[in-house]
């Protein structure tokens, strides 16, 4: 690091850190508020003022909690089990496998795109065409989507059940994920392939046995922006689903309706939603970082 | 050097992911062109075709107008904070700061959560007799605000959340476009006695403009995308005070079943976006900022 990237005077070095730490605190307050509403009792969500801090201001409590399991504490009235991870947990487990389902699907074809892409010259449609047309699929609001696949699934009878919300999310997260991989396939050596190739190895062979082994990294970051997206996504899910395929966000969207703002309880239920991302981002921040940067900056 | 069986990969590997975008995108998009002319008949189940029918009703309609309208402005609000806010930020963790790396993380998790998730707990915080963000305006000796149901508040509060949790996207892309920029040229201009404002000015923002740009055209396109949080937070009221594009298609599609009117307004939107876009591209190229 040069001296232009060193930050000279104190006073500048006060400015610097002190807006670091104000958006820093912006942008964690929400969630830090989620977490301790969730350990929250009506005393102290309904009291004169808000109550910030956990034994200082108010007493934690695991209601919240409890409820979030379909039980209700000891002393407490008969609880009547909010529906948002579903019956059974059902909605919970739509949406895991539609993600997990969705974000393979479109793995794979990313693959196979970001391969072909790199390592041949289409001549009749032209590598930068196919690149673009899949790009461009990004471009439609999925509101103008929603329309036409609410009928098309209609018809063949696929509304409400997973699998359409799987091939939607699929076409939906393709861009994306095409781009991530072929940039990280473009970096892998091609002399190493040749190598390969020249010993006797199959074009198949080297691509299963070498080239995504190395490009694995990519693909996982391409796997969890899918994932992400698909465990995020809403009004696809909340156009095309009314009961039995529905999933965590549409299922969590039906909760203002259903009795007097119980906040202790949305946001536990909120943080439910929110434990996956939280987790990939700690863990995978750096790939995220990555996958972003090679996303906008290389286009 | 191409053989055989390497053509036959080559096309064993296109052909399943284009005919799968064609069948699966395609169909849905150029049925959708059918569907605009159309109206959907309640009971009978099918679409009538009805020819230029829905457009001519989209330019009597005041909502429609109405929600364009605002949307161009939610998204230029919008942008105008996020894009200042993200460059400024950038910059400074362009430096050499401690914690850059917690910082950085930090700042990128209200990215990756559900919105639907973040629509709840924004509306506890914009709650108007309990939430937080009332408490400190009062300890700032200030009035309470009716955040979510004021004509004019309630699109500040959605253009807060927006701005909470986009700008992060803005901060870590123009980062790593500052980053890319090569550091024997700072060096060079810091020897010159340039001043870091000089230095911004004439080396870090010209040459990571067209990145600016893409990252900006990026945004953008996913800014008119909004609904999530207009559906939680406000429900596109008080009255029609929030009703973007997207959330009054949604209603007039999917609530009032009205298919063949939502389809017309999704493509009347499209297009006029795109042709936002070709504009904007068009000058960009013309004073120079774009290749």
């Amino acid at each position: 690091m040069g001296t232009y990237f060193k930050v000279p005077t104190l006073s500048k070095k006060i400015v610097i850190y002190l807006i670091l730490i104000l958006w820093f605190l912006f942008a964690i307050f929400p969630i830090y508020w989620a977490l301790t509403m969730s350990f929250k009792d009506s005393p102290s969500v309904y009291g004169k003022k808000p109550t910030y801090l956990p034994f200082v201001d108010f007493k934690p409590t695991r209601k919240a909690w409890t409820h979030l399991i379909g039980r209700s504490l000891p002393g407490e009235d008969e609880f009547v089990q909010m529906p948002v991870l579903g019956e059974n947990l059902r909605y919970l487990r739509n949406s895991i496998v539609v993600a997990l389902c969705s974000s393979i699907l479109t793995v794979i074809f990313g693959v196979m795109a970001g391969y072909g892409l790199t390592r041949f010259e289409y001549r009749r449609w032209k590598n930068d065409d196919i690149s673009f047309f899949i790009l461009s699929q990004r471009m439609f609001p999925p509101v103008a989507l929603a329309m036409p696949f609410f009928l098309l699934f209609t018809w063949i009878r696929l509304i409400d059940k997973l699998p359409s919300l799987i091939i939607v999310y699929a076409i939906m997260n393709m861009p994306i994920v095409t781009w991530i991989v072929k940039e990280f396939f473009t970096d892998v050596p091609k002399e190493m392939e040749e190598a390969a190739l020249v010993d006797g190895c199959t074009r198949w062979r080297a691509l299963f046995r070498i080239i995504i082994p190395m490009a694995v990294p990519g693909i996982a970051v391409a796997f969890l922006f899918s994932f992400i997206f698909c465990w995020n996504e809403f009004l696809i899910a909340l156009t095309l689903t009314f009961k039995s395929a529905k999933t965590l966000p549409v299922g969590m969207s039906g909760l203002t309706t259903l009795r007097g703002p119980l906040y202790w309880d949305i946001a536990a239920n909120s943080l439910i939603i929110m434990i996956p991302p939280l987790i990939v981002t700690i863990f995978a921040n750096k790939y995220i970082i990555r996958g972003l940067a090679l996303g906008a900056v290389k286009q | 050097m191409i053989g055989k069986s390497d053509r036959r990969m080559k096309y064993t590997l296109m052909v399943p992911v284009v005919s799968f975008i064609l069948i699966i995108a395609i169909f849905p998009l150029v049925f959708s062109l059918f569907m605009m002319l159309s109206q959907w008949q309640p009971g009978s189940g099918g679409l009538q075709f009805v020819g230029l029918k829905n457009f001519n009703y989209m330019i009597h309609d005041k909502r429609f107008w109405h929600a364009l309208w605002l949307s161009f402005a939610y998204v230029a609000i919008l942008i105008f904070f996020e894009l200042t806010i993200g460059t400024l930020i950038a910059l400074v963790l362009q430096r050499d700061v401690k914690g850059k790396n917690f910082f950085r993380v930090t700042y990128m998790l209200p990215m990756l959560l559900a919105p639907i998730a973040v629509s709840y707990i924004w509306k506890m915080i914009f709650d108007f007799n309990r939430g937080p963000a009332n408490h400190w305006l009062t300890l700032l000796g200030l009035r309470p605000v009716e955040w979510l149901s004021g004509e004019f508040s309630a699109i500040i509060s959605l253009i807060i959340v927006d701005v909470w949790q986009w700008t992060p996207f803005m901060i870590l892309t123009i980062l790593a476009a500052f980053e890319a920029l090569p550091e024997e040229l700072f060096e060079a201009a810091v020897v010159d006695g340039g001043s870091p404002f000089r230095i911004f000015q004439k080396i870090t923002l010209p040459l990571a403009l067209p990145v600016i740009v893409t990252i900006v055209l990026l945004r953008t396109i996913d800014a008119f995308k909004v609904f999530d949080t207009i559906f939680i937070l406000t429900g596109g009221g008080p009255g029609t005070a929030t009703e973007l594009m997207n959330f009054y298609i949604y209603l007039r599609g999917f609530r009032a079943f009205d298919l063949g009117y939502g389809t017309a307004m999704s493509w009347a939107q499209l297009i006029v976006i795109i042709a936002m876009f070709m504009f904007f591209i068009r000058s960009l190229k013309r004073i120079g900022a774009l290749r």
